[in-house]
């Protein structure tokens, strides 16, 4: 089976006054056909400058250096903007985060929907229209308020629109990221299953991200953990829990409260993450890991096959 | 010894009146509120956005003038106090609000934050700063004085806010969503020093969240809150391990659970949600 997404040596970079900031360096991974995978890091550590290089719409300070990111087959960072006009809606589609700026003030949302359906696919707008009430039925909203406008939704509902537009033009392949941040808890968990639920029903790959491991760990089949720009741990959801390998990915987890099991002491992760205009020249996890060595210093540890299937990046065996 | 005591707190907020009509329509935001928090316990506040919780902390702090009721800390009633009597009384209750980006004065040095409270109550020594800085883990103290806000991280600008609150020795501290805007690696360290904190100091607290395992985590006792009203209230194991209202079920079966292995059953009011 061929991977649907193929991501190799993914390096970019924003140019700031100060210097140059590598976001996302030297990234691999794939999504095989469907497949949910979880990005999961902190603020900072490139997880939606990684999202935004796969739709190609970075800002003009940043740019891919190195890599490839092969969807479907062909390489999407050698592509124009003319093409990328193709391959997005069709091909990737993003759920953005603020569903408030997301959305046109002015122009109903029903409307916004079929306006991207028929710039995207040679329809009359009847039909559209049809395809619109078929996707509202699909994320749980009342076909009939598709001619309301977006300060007329309340923010779960404004995500649910969200979502169908970004099915609108049936993508094979969908990035969320944190889609569900903004929202409460009780509205969280309702949008989260109907993605996962609309994501295998329409059996497309999806690359969640988001900053919270307990929702990535009910949403996806694999996960990537990202930190300081390198992808440090990656494999299947059930192994990473079971047997984090990475220092990182356990400090993560042991600094996160549950309301499952027992009471546990939460241990936080001393220090900072680092400045990523002068980071750290080896690991980039190195001066807060408590199981540093003198390598860990001055040599960028691989991400290396540790286990079947299960990709880690630390010099030490644990 | 009961510190904070609430009595039928209530909190009306007037709406926009209609074009042509007489009526002038309100929000009821808290409605009848009671509770107690006994000294060196943390009462956790949760419920969904706008459920009324931020209101509270604000009327106990008395940012806001409650519409009816009681608030008593340590036996005085404070809701109807003005003027000079409730600047007087505002040194015995402090505020840790949310965003440490935004509550922190960007042109006064830590050392000036600091010094704030203590020159308006006039109380100000420099050991009592020096102090403030040390208790929260902002060590060497000397190296923070004459830094700005901005040279901060996060976590180090919550520790700033958290200083402040406690260098005049409040009686009763709200703390308003704290660590929500703190990254994962860094909250952890953050609710771990307010949890020492409330050990050293016998801390008495109102700890407003809206995530449940955090206040499972810091809490004493939990009160969650659902449209302007208590509907659950009781020891924090209890509330989260035995919920008897259905409100408090349906929140706890909506949080999610870092372990892939653990189903969790949702409890929803709604079988197939569609949003009309």
């Amino acid at each position: 089976m061929n991977a649907v997404l193929e991501i190799k040596n993914l390096t970019m970079s924003y140019e700031t006054s100060a210097g140059s900031v590598s976001a996302v360096d030297n990234v691999s991974f794939k999504i095989m056909p469907g497949e949910a995978m979880g990005l999961v890091g902190e603020s900072g550590c490139g997880k939606t400058s990684l999202g935004m290089s796969i739709m190609k719409l970075l800002p003009e300070n940043a740019k891919i250096t190195h890599g490839e990111i092969i969807f479907d087959g062909e390489d999407v960072v050698a592509k124009t903007e003319a093409e990328m006009r193709r391959i997005r809606w069709e091909g990737i589609s993003m759920v953005f985060q603020a569903a408030m700026n997301a959305l046109n003030p002015v122009i109903k949302v029903g409307d916004q929907i079929i306006e991207a359906i028929m710039a995207h696919e040679n329809i009359k707008k009847e039909k559209a229209r049809e395809k619109v009430r078929a996707l509202y039925e699909m994320v749980g909203l009342a076909p009939e308020r598709m001619v309301n406008y977006p300060h007329e939704y309340s923010g779960g509902m404004r995500q649910r629109a969200i979502i169908a537009m970004a099915l609108a033009c049936d993508p094979k392949f969908i990035i969320a990221d944190e889609p569900t941040t903004a929202l409460d808890v009780i509205v969280q968990d309702e949008i989260i299953d109907e993605i996962v639920n609309i994501q295998r029903k329409l059996n497309m790959i999806m690359m969640y991200i988001s900053h919270d491991i307990s929702v990535i760990a009910e949403t996806c089949d694999k996960i990537g953990v990202m930190y300081a720009g390198h992808l440090i741990e990656y494999a299947d959801t059930f192994a990473l829990f079971d047997n984090p390998l990475h220092p990182y990915t356990r400090a993560l987890m042991s600094s996160f409260p549950s309301i499952e099991g027992p009471r546990k002491e939460l241990k936080p992760v001393p220090g900072e993450p680092p400045n990523l205009l002068d980071p750290p020249q080896g690991c980039r996890f190195y001066p807060r890991c408590s199981h540093a060595q003198e390598i860990c210093d001055n040599q960028r540890p691989e991400l290396v096959e540790r286990e079947k299937d299960h990709f880690s990046a630390c010099h030490r065996v644990i | 010894m009961e510190i904070v005591n609430v009595e039928h707190l209530t909190k009306v907020f007037p709406l926009k009146k209609r074009l042509f009509s007489k009526e002038q329509p309100y929000v009821r935001a808290v409605d009848e509120i009671s509770f107690t928090i006994e000294k060196g316990k943390i009462l956790g506040l949760v419920g969904e956005s706008g459920c009324g919780k931020t209101t509270i902390a604000k009327l106990l702090v008395r940012l806001l003038h409650p519409t009816g009721g009681k608030i008593s800390i340590r036996g005085k009633d404070i809701a109807d106090l003005r003027g000079e009597k409730l600047k007087k009384f505002r040194k015995n209750i402090q505020m840790i609000f949310q965003d440490p980006y935004e509550s922190l004065n960007p042109r006064l040095t830590i050392h000036s934050t600091i010094a704030e409270p203590l020159i308006a109550q006039g109380l100000y020594s420099p050991e009592k700063i020096h102090e403030a800085l040390e208790v929260v883990g902002l060590k060497p103290p000397e190296g923070f004085f004459y830094r700005y806000p901005h040279e901060l991280s996060g976590g180090q600008r919550q520790r700033v806010a958290i200083a402040r609150a406690l260098v005049i020795e409040p009686i009763f501290v709200v703390a308003d969503e704290p660590t929500s805007m703190l990254d994962v690696s860094i909250r952890a360290g953050v609710l771990n020093l307010m949890l020492a904190l409330k050990k050293r100091f016998e801390l008495t607290v109102l700890f407003v969240t809206h995530d449940l395992a955090v206040a499972r985590y810091m809490c004493d006792d939990i009160a969650v809150m659902h449209r302007g009203k208590i509907v659950e209230i009781g020891n924090a194991e209890d509330v989260i391990q035995n919920p008897k209202h259905s409100y408090t079920k349906a929140l706890l079966s909506a949080v999610p659970i870092p372990n892939p292995k653990a189903k969790r059953k949702r409890i929803r009011a709604r079988e197939k949600v569609i949003c009309i």
